[in-house]
């Protein structure tokens, strides 16, 4: 493995800078069948909460114009079964692994932190407070600065791993929230999660999704994305993963130069399962082409434009 | 399951709507089609519109035997059916011989297939609706290859929807067909018949692949009836694999993917009242 794709967030080194979106790649079980997952930089699991989750009633999804509606509802066994189902596969793929973790109070975001502490090849906590999907906690903790600070500070406070802190785009101002996750001791953001939409069935003249609204993922939501992680490059010091209708090398290549030092696809797998195969490897061609010793020296590099 | 190239072979129009695809696919050792499964294929040139793959469930399986076959290693001729209904569909409609597809499949659990009771071979039910006859189809020549009779109940909207009926009457001991226009077979639903033709006794084991409201008709009849079956589902799918949890419906042992612990489920295990 050659080092010039590979990154640093805080203190956890990537192998490269292609992790997988949270939710869309489950615990990895299923695309290892496709595809040696050991090449991703990173592999985000599924948001794990505190008791197992049955999830949202279907339809749970709707295609929309080069983007997807979701209202999954954080479906998932609960964070004992997945420290004793799911951890042992994880451990065996040599690739970094973060674990997002989803409460509906502080006291079960602390509960989750506290439970993983106790277990090895987990690299980081990725903290969910941006589920559009959920009655509960999720989105309701990530849309006001001080909330944020707070989920941060408890779940720092009980765990010795980095923590990744995952915003949501549905936010009048991006950077409000992420400075005060970083105040609060975040060691690095993520964003950005899908943004709140919905889509009308004609014939049955009903929502589609059975929980009326839902996240909006996919290239449809690339530009926004993107905007979001320049504004907080701008904004904060510390590290940012950046996500939001990646299918390409040349999209990796947006965020890293907006700002990202990772990038993770998500949808876009569902679009070409073997995405992360090709982009690695042109990412690589990349680094060649324009004679760049470390994929590092481009993050945030269009911010040095000059504007005349 | 594996993503390939699959070639095209030929593709046939069949009436306005429907279309029959024929695919020269590589054989996949380590999981072989079967009857009930479906494939994923992606129906766009190049960038993301349609975003996500069209499924499609096997409408026939079988070895390829032509000389070429040495050349190009062993491959299967996996056929599908579909109707064209959208952008997605649009652009398949239009695929022509030797073009290429990106295909990911076999995907999902097929038919399970009856159990072989010594010397006492059952007769076995296949009730389709619409669109939901093409795994079907697949099964019923599983079945009568391994010596089933094989009954079945085919509803549509009117004449255009009933497809492939004479393959079905080579194929079948006996073809009940029923349309809602009465333009060929019975008019009115596949469940007015069954429930005329079925009692506990004309049959072991039932399959069936339709819309939902027929489905749960057919599975309510079946139930009082006593005799137990499968369901084939359809719902919205994304990644097809089982790893987005976009597909589920409701079963006695709470949501389970379409996509991986289905198509294909004991029917009375799928709770398909809203």
């Amino acid at each position: 493995m050659n080092n010039h794709l590979s990154v640093r967030i805080g203190e956890v080194t990537l192998k490269n800078p292609l992790l997988t979106a949270s939710g869309t790649f489950g615990f990895a079980r299923e695309y290892s069948e496709l595809f040696d997952v050991s090449l991703l930089g990173g592999i985000v699991v599924k948001g794990i909460t505190l008791q197992p989750k049955e999830g949202n009633p279907p339809p749970r999804i709707a295609e929309t114009p080069s983007g997807l509606l979701n209202a999954i509802g954080l479906q998932n066994p609960g964070v004992r079964r997945f420290v004793t189902e799911e951890l042992p596969v994880l451990r065996r793929i040599d690739t970094t692994v973060i674990a997002n973790i989803a409460g509906s109070t502080l006291e079960e975001f602390a509960e989750i932190a506290k439970i993983l502490q106790a277990e090895t090849g987990i690299a980081a906590l990725e903290l969910n407070i941006s589920c559009p999907n959920v009655r509960q906690g999720g989105m309701a903790f990530g849309v006001h600065p001080e909330s944020a600070a707070k989920v941060t500070e408890v779940v720092k406070k009980h765990t010795t791993l980095p923590v990744w802190v995952k915003l949501s785009p549905n936010v009048t101002d991006i950077t409000e929230i992420a400075k005060a996750v970083e105040e609060a001791g975040a060691d690095a953001i993520t964003l950005i999660n899908t943004l709140l939409g919905m889509a009308i069935d004609l014939e049955k003249r009903r929502p589609v999704l059975g929980n009326i609204f839902g996240g909006l993922s996919g290239p449809a939501v690339k530009p926004v994305a993107l905007r979001m992680v320049w504004q907080v490059y701008e904004a904060v010091k510390i590290p940012i993963i950046g996500m939001g209708g990646v299918t390409s090398a040349r999209d990796v290549l947006e965020f890293i130069m907006a700002g990202a030092s990772a990038v993770a696809i998500g949808t876009g797998l569902f679009t070409q399962p073997l995405a992360p195969v090709g982009i690695l490897q042109e990412l690589e061609e990349f680094l060649v082409k324009e004679d760049v010793a470390q994929i590092t020296e481009l993050t945030g590099v269009a911010h040095n434009f000059s504007a005349r | 399951m594996v993503k390939f190239q699959a070639l095209v072979i030929n593709q046939t129009c069949l009436g306005e709507e429907f279309f029959h695809l024929k695919l020269s696919t590589p054989v996949v050792q380590s999981s072989p089609a079967l009857p009930g499964q479906f494939i994923h294929i992606y129906c766009r040139e190049s960038g993301t519109d349609p975003l996500l793959p069209r499924p499609l469930s096997l409408f026939r399986i079988y070895p390829r035997t032509t000389a070429a076959d040495s050349e190009v290693g062993a491959r299967e001729i996996w056929e599908v059916l579909y109707k064209k209904v959208g952008k997605g569909t649009a652009w398949l409609s239009r695929r022509k011989a030797n073009d290429a597809l990106e295909v990911l499949g076999p995907l999902g659990r097929g038919f399970s297939l009856p159990q072989e009771t010594a010397g006492k071979p059952g007769r076995i039910l296949l009730i389709a609706g619409g669109i939901g006859m093409p795994p079907l189809f697949a099964l019923g020549e599983e079945l009568s290859k391994r010596g089933r009779e094989v009954i079945l109940f085919y509803g549509g909207r009117s004449k255009q929807d009933l497809l492939f009926l004479q393959e079905w009457r080579d194929l079948a001991s006996q073809v009940y067909l029923v349309t809602e226009d009465g333009s060929i077979g019975r008019s009115g639903l596949v469940t007015d018949l069954l429930r005329e033709k079925v009692q506990p006794q004309s049959a072991d084991f039932y399959y069936a692949c339709g819309p939902r409201p027929m489905l749960q008709a057919v599975q309510d009849l079946m139930n009082r009836l006593a005799i137990p079956g499968e369901l084939s589902l359809e719902e919205r799918m994304a990644c097809g694999v089982g790893a987005c949890l976009g597909c589920v419906t409701r079963t006695t042992h709470g949501y389970k993917r379409v996509c991986r612990e289905g198509p294909v489920f004991p029917a009375d295990e799928v709770i398909l009242d809203e």
